[in-house]
C-alpha cells in the first residue's frame, strides 16, 4: 500500500471532534490488541492482554516496572522483532479495522501509522534538519521541495519552531533533554500517524520539561490516539482518558483493570489497584 | 619481657612483617624497572627502525638529486638512470584500484551482516571473515598467478597485470576493511538502530541513511588503514603484476610496484642502487606513517557521540 | 477453523522482523556481492587444495626437497619454518606483554608516555612488511653480524609482531575489571604482586590467544623474510644458518622453478593447514575468554 495516498486520506475519525465530552466513546476502535502473549524464553513476559483504543483517545498504561509494560507496547507496532529479536509474539492486533499481526505486511508501513517515542530521547547525531529529513524519507516521501513545509509543520506543532528555526543545522544531540524528546515527537508526527506510543516519555526528563510534553501530548488527542506508559499516577491523571493496570501475576505480566481515569484513580475496582493507587506499595 | 611491651601490638609479627614488606618492595621495584625499560626499548624501535631505513636511503642524498627520480628517462640503475615514476605510479594505481573495489564491497557485505542477515549467519560469517583477514598473502598471490592471470591472460595477453593486481589485493584486503567496519556498526547504540525503525524506516534507509552518515569517518578510516595494506603488501604484487618497470597504459598492462622493485633487486644492488630502494621504502614508510596518524585522529574525533 | 490455519501460518512468518519489498530487493543484490566474495574465497582454498593435496604423504613431509623443490619434501623447509616462530614468539611474547604492562598499569592513560606508546605501536603496525625486511637485514644481518639467519628472520618477525601484541594485550587488560584491582590493593598487595597473582592468570585464555594471533601473522609473512631468514632450501644446522620457511618456498616454487606449481601448490596447502590450525586454537582459546 501506497504510503504517501494513504497519507492523504481524510481522517473519519478526527474530522468534528475537537471537543471530546465523553471520555470513553464508543465505536469502532482505532487499534485493538486481542489475546496478545509474548514468551521469552520458555517463560511468558505477557500473558492474555486484551486492550483497544478509542479514536482521539489517550489511553495510560500503569504499573509496577518489570511487569511487561514496555514489552506489550512494542508489539503494537512490532518494535518488539527488534527490542527482543527472540521473544515470540502470539496473539491479534488490529488497526483501523485491518489485522496488522499477525500479518506478511512490510512492519514499516505499520510503524508511520503507529508511531513510538521512546523513554530516553534519541535523536540522531545529526543535524536536526537531518534527523527530520530521515523521518520523512522513512514514510516514503520522495517529493523533497515539500520537506520544508513539513519540517516547519511538525516542529511547530511540539513548538520547537521558533527557537530552532535558525538552527536547522545544529547537531541534534546538542539541544536539551527536553528539546530532544520534543524534536522526536516532531519526528514522529511527520508521517502523521493514527496512534502514537509513549513509553515513559518524561522520566528522563526536568519536571519543566515533562509538563511541556504533557501539554504537547494532550494537543496530540485533536490529531490521533495516545498510549502513554508512565510510573507516574500523578501524570496518568493528568494526561489519561482511560487508564490500565498491568501486573505481575505469576511471573507474567497482565490488564487486571481498565477504565476511565477518573473512576480508577477515585473508586478502582480491583484491590491491587487501590492499593497501588494508594501507595501502600511503597 | 622488655620486647613484648615495646611496641603497641605485642608479639613477633612485627620484625617479620618488616622484612616481608622489604624483599617485596625490591620485586616491586625490580619488576617496574625491567617494565620500564621493555617500554623504553619498544619505543625505541620505531626510532631505529626508521633510522636505519634513514640511512640505508641516506647515500642517494647528494648523489642524485631529487627530481631526477621523477625527470629520469628509464629505470636503469646500471647505466645510472633512475626514474621511479613508473613504481610510485604502480604501486598508487594498484593501492588505490584496490581500495576502490573493496570499499563499496565491504561497505555492502558490513551492511548486510549487521542490518539484513540472521545473527546466526552473521556470526558465521564473521568468523570466515576473521580467518581470511589473516591468511597468508602468498596463498593469494599463487592463486592469482595460477588462476586469475591466465584468465585474464585469454582477455588480452600478458595476463600479468595492472588488473590482476587490482582484483587479488582487492580479495587480500576485503576481509580486513569488512571487519573494521563492522565493527563500526556494531558500535552503533541500540536506541538509534531502534529509532530509525520506529520511524517507519527500511532497513535500506537505516542503514544507509541513519547509520552511514554517522559512521562515515570510521568507514573512512577502514578504507585508509585498507589503503596502508595495500600499498605495503609486496608478494601478491610481485607474484601478479608483471612486474615491468614501465608506465601503464591501461588495465591489461603489466606494472612494478615500489616493494615489488626492492624485492626483485634488493639481492644484487650495488651501494647507490640500494639506496635507491632504501629511499622508495622510505616514502612507503612515511606515507604509512601519515596513514597511520590520519586514521588515528579520525578515530579519535570519529566515535558515535551520543549519548543516549 | 481453516481461518486459525491461516493465521498460525501467517504467525510462523512474522515470527521475525520481516521485511519490505525494497529491502528484500536490496538484499538479494547484496546476497549476491556476498556470495560473490565468499565463493571467491571458497575457491582460493578449493583450487589450491585440489592441486596440492595429491603430493602430500609421509615422506614429503619428512624428505629433504630435490631439484630445487620440484620433487621430494619439505622436512628442513618445515624446520626453518617452526624455528623462525619460535624465536619471533619467544622474543615477541615477553617485550609485548611487559610493554602493554607497563602501560595498562604504570601509566595513566592519556598520559604522555601513554601517547607515546600508541603513536609509535600505531606506526609500527602499519609499516609495509618490506620495511622491516630492509631493516632486518641492515640492523641485524649486517650491522649485529648474524648474516642471513634464523636469527636474524625471528629477531625482524618479532619486530614486526610485537606492537600487534602489544596493541592486543592493552586492550585484554583495559578490560579486566576494575574491582580486581581496587580489591588487590586494598589487601595491601603491590603493582607486581597484583600483575603476576591476578592479571596473569585470570587473563591466560586471552594471552594465548594474542601470542597466536601473532604467531599467525608471523606465520603469514614472505617478505619480511626474503633478505633475513634467506632462500636455502638445506638443513639448519643452527639458529645461525639461514633456512627457507614454507612462504618463501611457495613462492619460489611458483616464481622461479618452472613446473613448480603443483610442489607449490602442496606447500601451500601445508601453510593453509598450519594457519587454520593456530587459527582454530586462538578461536577456541578467543571463546574460553569470552563464553
Ligand atoms: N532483554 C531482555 N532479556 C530478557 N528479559 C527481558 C529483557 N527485557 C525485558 N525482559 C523481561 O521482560 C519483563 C518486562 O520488561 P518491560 O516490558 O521492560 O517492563 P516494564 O516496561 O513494565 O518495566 C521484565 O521482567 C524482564 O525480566
Ligand atoms: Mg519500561
Amino acid at each position: 500500500m501506497n504510503i504517501i495516498s494513504r497519507l492523504s486520506e481524510p481522517k473519519p475519525a478526527a474530522a468534528g471532534h475537537t471537543a471530546q465530552v465523553v471520555p470513553c466513546p464508543a465505536g469502532p476502535p482505532v487499534l485493538e490488541a486481542r489475546a496478545i502473549r509474548v514468551g521469552l524464553a520458555g517463560r511468558d513476559i505477557i500473558r492474555d492482554v486484551n486492550l483497544s483504543l478509542q479514536p482521539n483517545e489517550i489511553l495510560a498504561i500503569i504499573g509496577p516496572s518489570g511487569c511487561g509494560k514496555s514489552t506489550f507496547v512494542s508489539t503494537l507496532n512490532r518494535m518488539i522483532h527488534h527490542t527482543l529479536p527472540t521473544a515470540k509474539v502470539e496473539g491479534e492486533i488490529w488497526l483501523n479495522g485491518g489485522l496488522v499481526f499477525p500479518s506478511s505486511a512490510s512492519a514499516a508501513d505499520l510503524r508511520c501509522k503507529v508511531a513510538m517515542v521512546f523513554q530516553r530521547p534519541n535523536p540522531f547525531p545529526f543535524s536536526i534538519r537531518m534527523n527530520m529529513e530521515f523521518a520523512l524519507k522513512a514514510n516514503g516521501d520522495r517529493y523533497r521541495p515539500g520537506y520544508a513545509d513539513k519540517i516547519e509543520q511538525a516542529l511547530r506543532s511540539v513548538n520547537l519552531w521558533d527557537r530552532l528555526k535558525d538552527r536547522m543545522n545544529d547537531v541534534a544531540t546538542r539541544l536539551s533533554g527536553g528539546e530532544q524528546q520534543r524534536l522526536c515527537i516532531a519526528r514522529a508526527l511527520l508521517s502523521d500517524p493514527d496512534v502514537i506510543l509513549f513509553d515513559e516519555p518524561c522520566s528522563a526528563l526536568d519536571p519543566v520539561s515533562c509538563t511541556a510534553i504533557e501539554t504537547l501530548i494532550q494537543d496530540l488527542k485533536q490529531r490521533c490516539s495516545v498510549i502513554i506508559v508512565t510510573h507516574n499516577l500523578a501524570q496518568a491523571r493528568r494526561v489519561s482518558d482511560r487508564c490500565a493496570m498491568f501486573w505481575l501475576r505469576d511471573g507474567s505480566g497482565e490488564v487486571i483493570e481498565t477504565g476511565p481515569t477518573d473512576r480508577i484513580m477515585t473508586a478502582p475496582n480491583h484491590e491491587i489497584t487501590r492499593a497501588y493507587i494508594n501507595g501502600e506499595f511503597c | 619481657m622488655n620486647r613484648e611491651f615495646s611496641g603497641p601490638f605485642p608479639g613477633a609479627a612485627g620484625p617479620r612483617d618488616r622484612s616481608v614488606a622489604r624483599t617485596a618492595l625490591s620485586l616491586e621495584a625490580l619488576f617496574h624497572y625491567v617494565l620500564a625499560a621493555t617500554f623504553a626499548i619498544g619505543c625505541a624501535v620505531v626510532l631505529v627502525v626508521g633510522f636505519v631505513i634513514l640511512t640505508g636511503a641516506l647515500p642517494v642524498f647528494g648523489r642524485i638529486p631529487v627530481l631526477q627520480f621523477l625527470s629520469d628517462s628509464d629505470w636503469h640503475p646500471t647505466s645510472g638512470l633512475y626514474d621511479l615514476k613508473p613504481m610510485l605510479v604502480g604501486s598508487l594505481l594498484t593501492s588505490v584500484g584496490a581500495v576502490g573495489l573493496a570499499t563499496p564491497v565491504s561497505l555492502i557485505i558490513a551492511a548486510s551482516l549487521n542490518f539484513f542477515m540472521s545473527g546466526l549467519t552473521a556470526s558465521l560469517l564473521r568468523r570466515l571473515l576473521f580467518v581470511m583477514a589473516a591468511m597468508p598473502t602468498v596463498i593469494f598471490g599463487f592463486w592469482g598467478l595460477t588462476q586469475v592471470v591466465p584468465l585474464i591472460g585469454k582477455l588480452q595477453a600478458p595476463g600479468l597485470s595492472l588488473l590482476s593486481g587490482i582484483l587479488i589485493l582487492a580479495l587480500m584486503i576485503i576481509p580486513t576493511t569488512t571487519l573494521l567496519m563492522d565493527a563500526a556498526f556494531a558500535k552503533l547504540p541500540k536506541p538509534l538502530i531502534h529509532g530509525a525503525f520506529a520511524l517507519g524506516a527500511t532497513r535500506k534507509l537505516t542503514c544507509f541513511g541513519m547509520a552511514l552518515p554517522i559512521l562515515r569517518r570510521a568507514v573512512l578510516s577502514a578504507a585508509l588503514l585498507g589503503l596502508g595494506r595495500a600499498l605495503g603488501e609486496t608478494i601478491v604484487v610481485v607474484m601478479v603484476t608483471g612486474n615491468r618497470a614501465e608506465l601503464p597504459l591501461s588495465l591489461f598492462d603489466p606494472i612494478r610496484t615500489l616493494t615489488a622493485n626492492v624485492t626483485l633487486e634488493m639481492g644484487y644492488a650495488d651501494p647507490l642502487h640500494g639506496a635507491t630502494l632504501f629511499l622508495s621504502i622510505l616514502v612507503l614508510f612515511v606515507i604509512a606513517t601519515g596513514l597511520a596518524l590520519l586514521v588515528h585522529a579520525l578515530d579519535r574525533t570519529g566515535g558515535v557521540s551520543v549519548d543516549v | 477453523m481453516s481461518e486459525r490455519r491461516h493465521l498460525n501460518r501467517h504467525h510462523r512468518r512474522a515470527g521475525s522482523d520481516r521485511m519490505g519489498r525494497a529491502d528484500r530487493l536490496i538484499y538479494l543484490c547484496f546476497l549476491m556481492v556476498v556470495s560473490l566474495v565468499f565463493l571467491t574465497y571458497g575457491k582460493v582454498i578449493f583450487d589450491i587444495a585440489s592441486q596440492g593435496i595429491g603430493q602430500i604423504n609421509l615422506s614429503y613431509l619428512t624428505d629433504a626437497p630435490r631439484q630445487s623443490g620440484r620433487a621430494g619434501g619439505v622436512f628442513p623447509i618445515l624446520v626453518s619454518t617452526v624455528l623462525v616462530l619460535a624465536i619471533a614468539v619467544a622474543v615477541a611474547l615477553p617485550t609485548s606483554l611487559a610493554i602493554a604492562l607497563y602501560v595498562t598499569e604504570y601509566l595513566a592513560q592519556g598520559s604522555a608516555l601513554s601517547s607515546l606508546f600508541r603513536s609509535s605501536m600505531l606506526i609500527l603496525a602499519s609499516v609495509p612488511s618490506i620495511a622491516f625486511g630492509l631493516f632486518g637485514s641492515s640492523f641485524f644481518a649486517q650491522f649485529l653480524g648474524l648474516g642471513t639467519s634464523l636469527l636474524t628472520g625471528g629477531l625482524t618477525l618479532a619486530v614486526m609482531i610485537i606492537p600487534i601484541c602489544a596493541f592486543a594485550f592493552v586492550e585484554v587488560f583495559r578490560l579486566l575489571p576494575t574491582g580486581y584491582r581496587t580489591g588487590a590493593y586494598a589487601l595491601g598487595a603491590g603493582k607486581a604482586r597484583f600483575i603476576l597473582c591476578v592479571m596473569i592468570p585470570t587473563c591466560t585464555a586471552e594471552i594465548i590467544t594474542v601470542v597466536l594471533l601473532g604467531t599467525g601473522r608471523a606465520l603469514a609473512e614472505t617478505a619480511a623474510l626474503l633478505f633475513t631468514s634467506g632462500y636455502s632450501d638445506r638443513m639448519p644446522e643452527s639458529l645461525l644458518d639461514p633456512g627457507r620457511v614454507l612462504s618463501i618456498h611457495i613462492y619460489d616454487l611458483a616464481m622461479s622453478i618452472p613446473g613448480g606449481d603443483r610442489m607449490a601448490a602442496a606447500s601451500a596447502v601445508l601453510l593453509i593447514g598450519l594457519f587454520l590450525l593456530i587459527s582454530s586454537v586462538g578461536l577456541y582459546f578467543s571463546k574460553k575468554a569470552h563464553p
